[in-house]
């Protein structure tokens, strides 16, 4: 479809960065890769027991980005998303290659790749339509609600111009659930409702935040038995066992005191001292020696079969933090998610925000579908710049418009993280 | 519409112009969640949590813990300042937490494996 005269090895319009995007080449965060195959996203999926690796990275900067992406290659070929020029991975190969941003919608002058495909020459709109569904959705489209709808925003554009109304055909045909799943959706055309509170709230603020240190923190050299102990000289064995490596020198360690506990003196990692502090002003606490172990057990080897899961596996022990519910009581969610239910069912106004890697710890149950926001890093990008179709995000959210009851899972999915991330960035 | 945050990201009251600078990648995070808390009264919300997570902290091979360390300092210490400024301090608590703790001699490679803090309660 594209022939290459400059290729650079990522390519801009879709920045494949996972920092931008969610994946990229070369850049997965760990050796699980991009997607733990135990992931089970909030909503349908989850609520109907079954994992979608894939939906890790569906936040609501990625999609939009996704989309945005996708649009703009449509119009301009191969440029920035959004024409920002803000793209780390573009900013080096725009020096050697003289760009800038179109400043006409259709203009692909400044692409460095020539979209050398064309469709066959048609003045029909369903000719239009029904090429693209092949190409792009496997005839999916076909007699669908969706293949209506485009059609009727196409079908005005085509006696002006039937390029434009073909970029317009297909920045529509991306934007649906059809072409984002391989099942079938069935749909009604009014748009999902999501609305934010609109009422002040009553009750004072209150938050919390989690920070999740990724990877099994070294617990033991974060506090440190130090002095006065009761038993035995706790530092003495931590010593011993933790060798010349690892021990840590007791004049390092910010000093902080207990009371009922075996030593009355611990220690903190000195690059730590913002926790020593608070916990000499009263303002921290400690939580050793927790976990979730469901019975007493001695031999290793039992873990598994005793308990049900992997307690020294990464993925495994990171969804038990996040969900603290080894027993599987309640699938689907998590920890805080479970919290902020209750609170919102006792009439406060909640907000589940995930920053990064949270939808699992802050997925409620599904009776009360409260949903989980997405809180950006990045500045907040504006969409769909010169555009084919104007208001064309209003068009995106009637097309992954509220799903039939039997709808497919994977297509409910898609649609309602695309409705929310349209909400969350309006 | 689709501009609205953008404008309310540029309004004056929800600026950080304040907030410590930091080149340190955690701090960008926590910035944000700053920045989203001083948002509640816009967003009618009276009861936020958020989650952040930091990679990098299986140590199997050298120990960096003390980089990592520092960065996590970094990034709270930047945070607090910021929550206490917006008299947010005494209504916010911050919870730390890893999936599991690590063993307690040195492995082959100066590092450390992983162990389980799963005590029986």
């Amino acid at each position: 479809m594209y022939h290459f005269k400059l290729i650079p090895i990522t390519v801009c319009s879709f920045s494949f960065n996972k920092h931008i995007q969610g994946q990229g080449s070369f850049e997965n965060p760990s050796v699980f890769s991009f997607f733990l195959p135990e992931f089970s996203p909030p909503g349908v999926v989850g609520s109907a027991g079954l994992v979608s690796p894939e939906s890790m990275i569906l936040s609501g900067d990625n999609i939009l980005t996704l989309l945005d992406a996708s649009y703009s290659t449509t119009k301009f070929g191969l440029i920035d998303v959004g024409c920002k020029w803000t793209s780390s991975s573009f900013i080096d190969w725009k020096h050697y290659y003289p760009f800038a941003c179109p400043d006409t919608e259709g203009d692909t002058s400044k692409s460095p790749a020539v979209m050398s495909y064309a469709s066959l020459p048609t003045s029909s709109v369903d000719e239009i339509i029904d090429d693209l569904d092949l190409l792009l959705t496997a005839g999916r489209l076909q007699g669908s609600a969706n293949r209506a709808i485009i059609r009727s925003i196409v079908e005005p554009m085509m006696s002006d111009s039937v390029d434009k109304a073909t970029r317009a055909a297909q920045q529509l045909v991306v934007s649906t659930p059809e072409y984002h799943s391989t099942s079938l959706p069935r749909k009604v055309d009014n748009p999902r409702v999501i609305t934010g509170y609109t009422e002040k709230p009553k009750a004072p603020y209150k938050a919390v935040v989690v920070l999740m240190l990724r990877g099994g923190c070294d617990s033991w050299n974060m506090l440190v038995p130090k002095g006065n102990c009761a038993t035995a000289d706790a530092y003495q064995e931590y010593v011993e066992a933790r060798g010349i490596v690892h021990a840590i020198p007791k004049n390092n360690l910010l000093n902080i005191t207990t009371t009922d506990q075996d030593c009355t003196e611990f220690g903190v990692n000195e690059n730590l001292p913002i926790v020593a502090d608070l916990y000499n002003q009263n303002q921290a606490v400690f939580f050793a020696n927790t976990g979730t172990v469901t019975k007493p057990i001695t031999n290793k080897d039992q873990w598994k079969q005793e308990m049900g899961f992997r307690p020294f596996a990464h993925n495994t022990m990171q969804e038990m933090f996040y969900t603290g519910d080894p027993k599987r009581e309640d699938i689907g969610t998590g920890v805080m998610g479970r919290m902020l239910d209750t609170l919102n069912n006792q009439g406060l106004q909640t907000s589940a925000n995930n920053v990064n890697s949270g939808m699992t710890m802050l997925s409620g149950d599904p009776t009360y579908s409260n949903p989980v926001f997405t809180v950006s890093t990045k500045d907040p990008a504006v969409l769909n710049q010169k555009p084919t179709i104007d208001n064309l995000m209003e068009d995106v959210k009637v097309l992954n418009g509220v799903g039939d009851v039997d709808n497919s899972l994977l297509s409910e999915q898609w649609s309602s993280r695309v409705a929310s991330a349209l909400f969350e960035h309006e | 519409m689709i501009r609205l945050m953008h404008e309310i990201a540029s309004m004056p009251e929800f600026d950080l112009n304040n907030y410590p600078e930091s080149t340190v990648k955690l701090a960008s995070s926590f910035k944000a969640v700053a920045g989203y808390m001083k948002s509640r009264s816009f967003r009618k919300v009276n009861r936020d949590v958020f989650v952040v997570s930091q990679n990098g902290f299986d140590m199997h091979k050298a120990d960096e813990l003390a980089e990592s360390f520092q960065e996590v300092n970094e990034a709270l210490d930047g945070f607090i300042q910021e929550i206490k400024s917006q008299g947010l301090w005494e209504s916010t608590v911050i919870v730390q937490g890893s999936d599991f703790g690590r063993s307690m001699n040195t492995n082959s490679n100066s590092g450390t494996d992983h162990a389980v803090s799963l005590f029986y309660s």
